[in-house]
């Protein structure tokens, strides 16, 4: 049997992506939750924030992200790290993410 | 753009907030809604319970059916589901408290709302000792909880706070039932009374939503929390007001009673100012049906407490005076808490139930989104009739309209059926197998 061919970063990126916040909808990539990814033979590195310090859905995301990073055939094992640095804002998402929740451009404040 | 509020100091990295076991948070939700389909056929057997005045022993046991019972059994699932979340650390509670919390006021609850359908007092004073002893574990672990907590600000304050004016509650009804006989408490017994109801609905309702929408809202909705000040102003207001209130009533004190009663109105203001000023910061620019349904009840709040002030500052007849305190009773507790309450439910039930069902799977196989577990049409049209429900149930209530309140009871057992239907769709999604209901 052939062995499966080495993951590339854009496998893990596409597997990452189908991870989607439970409240929004919206793909933890899109959401701007992702900083940092790395992939070093078989071993991904994730860091990674929340939306919130007090998400209640924390501990289940960061255990989606890594489901779904080793779910990538050739990876062995992912490390996901929670970092609050810097914290997550709504700057943070994606302009796809920005459409998908009725927000074209950034808010003007009176 | 000023910075996200959040003055306490983050966990560490690598380890977010934890959030406690679902299951019994759930059992809290599911009991409560069940006491609210017996309250809303009561109404529908009983249409004239409207039309009674509001210290009648059979309005007085359906009142604490739907509150006590109903509504409050909804609010400790979500106090014991958002605490953890809400102040970091795990509930500092004795063991298996939240388990003999739920037992102590299902006994209670069933027991109380008995003894009031049939005027027996003192055995209501005996059946509120379970719920007394109920309050008092949740006030522990809610005070031990904030205690071991980094976090100090309005949002962690409302548990410890709200939970004791709910113990506070409990303690002052079961003695008012017991004084019922044996006449220790030297005040008019309808200003006791007034002084339990308030304490219990802005004493641990309004302290929790003064404090937990500012939570909640911003989650559910990709809002920053602004108007830091007024938000304080706000709740620590209510702080103020609500002894001042308690103490104008125990001792009959007119002057004593307008004051607190415009500085409750006033600090509800304030609260309403920094909700505004939150919600124009949100990224989601629609709002969910439940989240529009929870400010609806807002507003309709906003009407009540300006009735309150009505009732309290101008002069009315005696017979006004008894309708209009229907009228508000009516708006405040079946209207807007029940709005504002199934409302957050409407939110906080499925993400529950998602946790349980579908978190597990999350990032190995497709999970439907929290938000689409049950039926939003339905969902809908339960808070439409709970609307209309409080407005035909106050009408009645000021009118003494008989007709009226038969169809307005009737809008409002169709209300919580409909939601009760929803929640059960929602629920459908624990059972097993997952795979088979995606």
């Amino acid at each position: 049997m052939t062995p499966p061919p080495p993951p590339t970063l854009a496998d893990v990126e596409a597997a990452i992506a189908r991870v989607a916040d439970p409240e929004f909808g919206l793909s933890i990539v899109d959401l701007g939750l992702i900083y940092n990814l790395r992939l070093e033979g078989s071993e991904v590195y994730v860091t990674m924030t929340l939306t919130s310090f007090y998400c209640p859905a924390g501990d289940v995301i960061l255990g989606g992200v890594k489901a779904a990073a080793e779910s990538v055939p050739g990876v062995n094992r992912a490390d996901v790290q929670l970092t609050w640095e810097p914290p997550w804002t709504p700057e943070c998402l994606t302009p796809a993410g920005r459409a998908q929740l009725g927000w074209d451009a950034p808010r003007v404040e009176a | 753009m000023s910075p996200r509020f959040d003055p306490a100091p983050p966990p560490a990295a690598g380890q977010p907030p934890g959030a406690s076991a679902s299951a019994w948070p759930l059992a809290w939700i599911s009991l409560g809604l069940l006491w609210l389909l017996l309250a809303a056929g009561w109404l529908v057997a009983r249409p004239e319970l409207l039309t009674l005045p509001h210290f009648h022993p059979a309005v007085v046991g359906w009142v604490h059916l739907w509150l006590p019972g109903g509504l409050l059994a909804i609010c400790m699932g979500a106090c014991y589901q958002l605490m953890p979340v809400v102040l970091g650390p795990p509930l500092r509670g004795p063991v298996g408290g939240m388990a003999l919390h739920l037992a102590l006021h299902a006994l209670g609850i069933t027991a109380l709302v008995l003894a009031f359908a049939l005027g027996r007092y003192t055995f209501a004073a005996a059946a509120g000792i379970p719920i007394v002893l109920g309050t008092i574990l949740l006030w522990i672990t809610a005070l031990r909880t904030w205690w071991h907590s980094p976090r100090r600000d309005v949002v962690a304050w409302c548990l410890p706070i709200a939970t004791g004016w709910l113990m506070l509650t409990a303690l002052t009804g079961v003695l008012l039932a017991y004084n019922r006989f044996h006449g220790f408490l030297n005040a008019d017994v309808l200003m006791l009374l007034r002084a339990h109801a308030h304490a219990g609905l802005a004493g641990f309702f309004l302290s929790l939503l003064q404090g937990m929408t500012f939570q909640l809202i911003p989650m559910f909705t990709l809002a920053e929390l602004r108007g830091r000040r007024a938000l304080q102003a706000g709740f620590w207001t209510t702080q103020v007001a609500l002894p001042l209130l308690a103490l104008g009533w125990v001792g009959g004190w007119h002057g004593l009673i307008l004051v607190a009663t415009w500085l409750l109105a006033g600090g509800m203001g304030a609260t309403a100012w920094a909700l505004g000023l939150t919600l124009r910061s949100r990224r989601r620019r629609k709002l969910e049906k439940p989240v529009a349904v929870f400010l609806i009840g807002g507003a309709v709040g906003g009407f009540a407490v300006l009735g309150g002030v009505a009732l309290v500052t101008l002069p009315l007849a005696p017979n006004h005076a008894l309708r209009g305190a229907m009228a508000y009773g009516v708006l405040l507790v079946p209207g807007a808490l029940s709005l504002l309450i199934l409302g957050m439910t409407g939110k906080i039930l499925p993400f529950l139930v998602w946790l349980r069902a579908y978190g597990p799977r999350l990032g190995k196989s497709p999970v439907p989104l929290a938000t689409r577990l049950g039926w939003p049409r339905i969902e809908a049209l339960g808070g439409g009739l709970l609307l209309a429900a409080t407005l035909g149930l106050t009408t009645a209530a000021l009118t003494l309209h008989s007709g009226l309140a038969q169809v307005a009871g009737l809008l409002l057992a169709s209300a919580i059926l409909a939601l009760s239907l929803n929640a059960g769709r929602v629920a459908w999604h624990l059972l097993p197998p997952p795979s088979s209901r995606s």
